[in-house]
C-alpha cells in the first residue's frame, strides 16, 4: 500500500486513502477505489485479529464557554478584515492527547499498512521523537488505524478544539482595525511584521516529546516548532457593516495548522518548508495530535 | 530565527519586504492618506474575449480613443495534458491554454480582469502581472479558491510585453508555474511601436510563443511516470525540478504544438511580430534563416529597439518582442537557440512563408557533387 507510483503501470497508488476527494477520481479512480475499499475491508478484518491497542494518554479538556477566532479571508465589502470573535457558550469536553504522536507510534501504523511512509523512514524505535513530515491526508489516515486498532473514535482536533487545549499558549492573530482600512498595504505590512515577530524565537532543532514542556492544562508540546493539523477549512467570509458574517463558504483542499502561528496547508504536502504553504509563513515541522470525543 | 528559505519563498507577504523599508520612510515624509477612491465611470468600457496562442485578439496598433477599461475573463482549469506522445503532465492553466492567452491593450488603459477558478480544481491560484504596479502584481489581491471568483483592476503604465503567472505563495509558486500557469500580456504605446529613429512601424500578423519548462518524473524503468492528480504529482516533481534540468521545453505547452498542420504561417513581404514570453527560465529565440530586424529584447517599448539581430536573449520572468519582415519564401524555424532544448526537449516552433525566391538574397550556385580529393583537395584549398 506504499507502493510508489513508479512500480506499477499508469503511476496510480491503489491506496484507500490516496483519493480524499472522490469527484475527482474518473471511471478509473472508481476502480481502484472499489480495489481500496476492499482491501480496506481486508484490513479491518485481519486487524480485528489483533490485540486491541492501549489507548494513548490524553488530557481532558472540560467543557464550557469559549471565544474562538476562525482562520481564512473575511471581508467588509471588498476589504480585509479580522475574523469575528465567535462566543462558544458551553463548548463540549474531549480529550486530546498528551503529546503528539511519536516516531514509533506511527511506524506501527505503518508496519500494519494502515499509514503510509514515503521515505521509508520508520523509527518503530523512537518513541520520544514526534513523528513530523506528515501530510493531513497521513494524518487521517492514521486517525482511522487508531481508531480501529483502539475500538476508540480518534480524529484531528478542529481549530477551536486546539486553541482551547492550546490555553495559554494559543496567540490572537488579530492585526487590529488598524490594519482593516481601504488601504490594503497597511495590513499586508503589519500581517509581515507579525509573521516575523511570531517567528522571531522560532528554534529549528527538533526535541524530543516533552521538549517543550507543559501548558497550565498539561498538554505537552503546543506551539513547540512542530506544528499541528487540524481538521479546519479555509474559511472565505464576508461581514455585514455590523460586524457579523454574512455570507461563508468553506475551501478543504488546505486545512489550518496551528502552533507559533496558524497557516494553511495543502492536504497532501509533508513538508511546509519545501512546500506546500497555501498563505503565510511555514511551520519548521508538520506534525499532528488527535482527539477522543 | 526567521530561515534564510523562509525569508526567500515563505510568503507572499515576503516579497513585500522591500516595501516595507520605503512605507516606513515615506510615512515620516508625509502624513498618512485614507486610500482615496477612484472614479472610472466616465471611461468608455470595452469587453475582449481572449484567443488560444499562439494567436492573439484582435486589436488596433494605434489607439483611435483615448484610455478605456478593457474587461477580460480568464478561467483557470486544472487537467491532465498530453506534452508530447504518451508523456503528460498534470497541468495547471489560465484558459485551458499552455502559455495563458495573451492580452492587448494601450499605455493608460485599465485592464479589468476576471479570474474564475473552476469548483472541478483542487487547488487555490492568483495572477501576478508583471505589467502591474504593487500588491504583488495583483497576487496580493487575486487568491481564489475553487469555485470562487475575483475581478482586479490595474491601470496599464508601461508599455511593453510582460509576463503574468500564477504566485499562490511558498513553494506552490515554481510547482504552479512550471504546470504551465503563466502567459504574457501587451501594453502598446497608444500611437504604436516605434524604430530606433522614433518613425512608426507596424505589423501584418502577430505570433505569441509561449515557452515552459517542464519537469516530468521518471519511474525506476527511466519510464515518464503518469499521475492520477496534482497531489499524487507533487512530491516526484519537485524532485526534478530542484534539480534545474527541465525534461521537456515546449513551445504552445507541447512537443510539436507549432510545426506540422500547426505550423505558423506568413507570406513573403509581411512583416510579423514575435511575442516571447518565459515565466521561470531563460531563452534565446533564434529564426533560422531570418533575423530580428527590430528586437525589444527586454520587451518594453519605452527603449530603442535593437536592429538586425540574429538571437535575442529572453530572461527568465520576462517577454521579449522581436519585428521581422519576411523576405524569402520557404519554412523557417524559429527555435530556442540551446539547440538541446531546441531539438531534444521540444523548443521549436515552423514558420512556413509562401511567396516567390529571391535569387539576389540566396541562389545555390552548384548542388552537391563529388569531388576529386586528392586533386581539388591540395590545389584548391591552403
Amino acid at each position: 500500500m506504499t507502493t510508489r507510483p513508479g512500480n506499477n503501470p499508469g503511476g496510480r497508488r491503489p491506496a484507500p486513502f490516496s483519493h480524499l476527494r472522490t469527484r475527482r477520481l474518473g471511471p478509473w479512480g472508481l476502480v481502484l477505489l472499489t480495489l481500496g475499499i476492499a482491501a480496506l475491508g481486508g484490513l479491518t478484518f485481519w486487524a480485528a485479529r489483533l490485540p486491541p491497542l492501549p489507548a494513548p494518554e490524553t488530557v481532558s479538556i472540560a467543557a464550557g464557554d469559549a471565544l474562538f477566532r476562525p482562520a481564512g479571508s473575511f471581508r467588509i465589502s471588498e476589504r480585509a478584515v479580522d475574523a469575528p470573535l465567535e462566543s462558544h457558550p458551553h463548548a463540549p469536553s474531549f480529550q486530546i492527547m498528551r503529546t503528539q504522536v511519536s516516531e514509533a507510534s506511527y511506524a506501527a501504523c505503518v508496519a500494519e499498512a494502515g499509514c503510509r511512509d514515503p521515505d521509508r523512514a520508520r523509527r518503530a524505535d523512537r518513541a520520544d521523537q514526534p513523528r513530523t513530515g506528515v501530510s493531513y491526508e497521513d494524518a487521517s489516515a492514521y486517525a482511522l488505524w487508531l481508531s480501529r486498532r483502539t475500538g476508540q473514535h480518534w480524529r484531528l482536533p478542529t481549530d477551536l478544539e486546539w486553541r482551547r487545549a492550546a490555553g495559554e499558549r494559543a496567540t490572537d492573530d488579530a492585526l487590529g482595525a488598524g490594519a482593516g482600512g481601504a488601504d490594503p498595504s497597511k495590513r499586508w505590512l503589519e500581517n509581515y511584521r507579525r509573521e516575523v515577530t511570531d517567528r522571531g524565537a522560532a528554534d529549528p532543532v527538533k526535541r524530543p516529546i516533552g521538549g517543550f514542556g507543559a501548558n497550565s492544562l498539561g498538554v505537552a508540546d503546543m506551539a513547540g516548532n512542530v506544528w499541528e493539523w487540524t481538521d479546519s477549512c479555509f474559511v472565505n467570509a464576508r461581514l455585514g457593516a455590523g460586524g457579523s458574517i454574512t455570507s461563508r463558504s468553506e475551501y478543504c483542499g488546505v486545512r489550518l495548522v496551528e502552533g507559533r502561528h496558524r497557516t494553511f496547508i495543502i492536504t497532501f504536502v509533508r513538508d511546509a518548508k519545501s512546500g506546500g504553504c497555501a498563505l503565510g509563513l511555514p511551520p519548521d515541522y508538520l506534525g499532528f495530535r488527535l482527539v477522543r470525543d | 530565527m526567521l530561515t534564510r528559505r523562509a525569508a526567500l519563498m515563505g510568503a507572499t507577504m515576503i516579497a513585500a519586504a522591500p516595501l516595507m523599508a520605503r512605507a516606513a520612510n515615506a510615512q515620516e515624509t508625509a502624513p498618512a492618506q485614507p486610500a482615496a477612491a477612484v472614479d472610472l465611470s466616465a471611461l468608455p468600457r470595452r469587453t475582449v474575449k481572449l484567443v488560444a496562442p499562439p494567436f492573439v485578439h484582435a486589436h488596433e496598433q494605434v489607439a483611435t480613443t483615448g484610455p478605456s477599461v478593457i474587461e477580460f475573463e480568464m478561467k483557470i482549469v486544472e487537467k491532465e495534458t498530453e506534452i508530447d506522445d504518451g508523456t503528460y503532465l498534470q497541468a495547471m492553466t489560465f484558459n485551458g491554454s499552455m502559455p495563458g492567452p495573451m492580452m492587448v491593450v494601450h499605455e493608460g488603459d485599465y485592464v479589468e480582469l476576471t479570474l474564475f477558478n473552476q469548483p472541478e480544481n483542487m487547488m487555490q491560484h492568483n495572477i501576478d502581472f508583471h505589467a502591474a504596479t504593487g500588491g504583488l502584481g495583483g497576487g496580493a489581491l487575486t487568491l481564489v479558491s475553487p469555485g470562487e471568483k475575483t475581478v482586479l483592476r490595474f491601470k496599464a503604465t508601461r508599455p511593453g510585453v510582460f509576463v503574468y503567472h500564477c504566485a499562490p505563495g511558498g513553494p506552490m509558486i515554481p510547482w504552479h508555474v512550471v504546470s504551465g500557469m503563466s502567459g504574457c500580456i501587451m501594453v502598446l504605446p497608444r500611437d504604436g511601436l516605434k524604430d530606433p529613429e522614433g518613425n512608426p512601424v507596424s505589423y501584418d500578423r502577430v505570433y505569441y510563443i509561449g515557452e515552459n519548462d517542464l519537469y516530468i518524473p521518471k519511474d525506476a524503468d527511466g519510464k515518464y511516470m503518469r499521475f492520477a492528480d496534482h497531489g499524487e504529482a507533487y512530491p516526484d516533481t519537485l524532485a526534478v525540478m530542484n534539480g534545474l534540468i527541465p525534461t521537456h521545453v515546449t513551445f504552445n505547452g507541447r512537443v510539436g504544438a507549432l510545426t506540422g498542420d500547426n505550423a505558423l504561417t506568413a507570406e513573403q513581404g509581411e512583416t510579423v511580430l514575435f511575442v516571447h514570453s518565459q515565466a521561470n527560465r531563460d531563452t534565446r529565440p533564434h529564426l533560422i534563416g531570418g533575423h530580428g530586424d527590430l528586437v525589444w529584447e527586454h520587451g518594453k517599448f519605452n527603449n530603442p529597439p535593437l536592429r538586425d539581430q540574429e538571437t535575442w536573449f529572453v530572461r527568465g520572468g520576462s517577454a521579449g518582442a522581436a519585428l521581422y519582415t519576411f523576405l524569402q519564401p520557404g519554412v523557417y524555424a524559429y527555435v530556442n537557440h540551446n539547440l538541446i532544448e531546441a531539438v531534444n526537449l521540444g523548443a521549436t516552433a515552423h514558420v512556413k512563408v509562401g511567396g516567390t525566391w529571391n535569387n539576389d538574397l540566396m541562389e545555390q550556385v552548384a548542388a552537391a557533387t563529388p569531388y576529386d580529393a586528392v586533386h581539388e583537395a591540395t590545389t584548391a584549398l591552403p
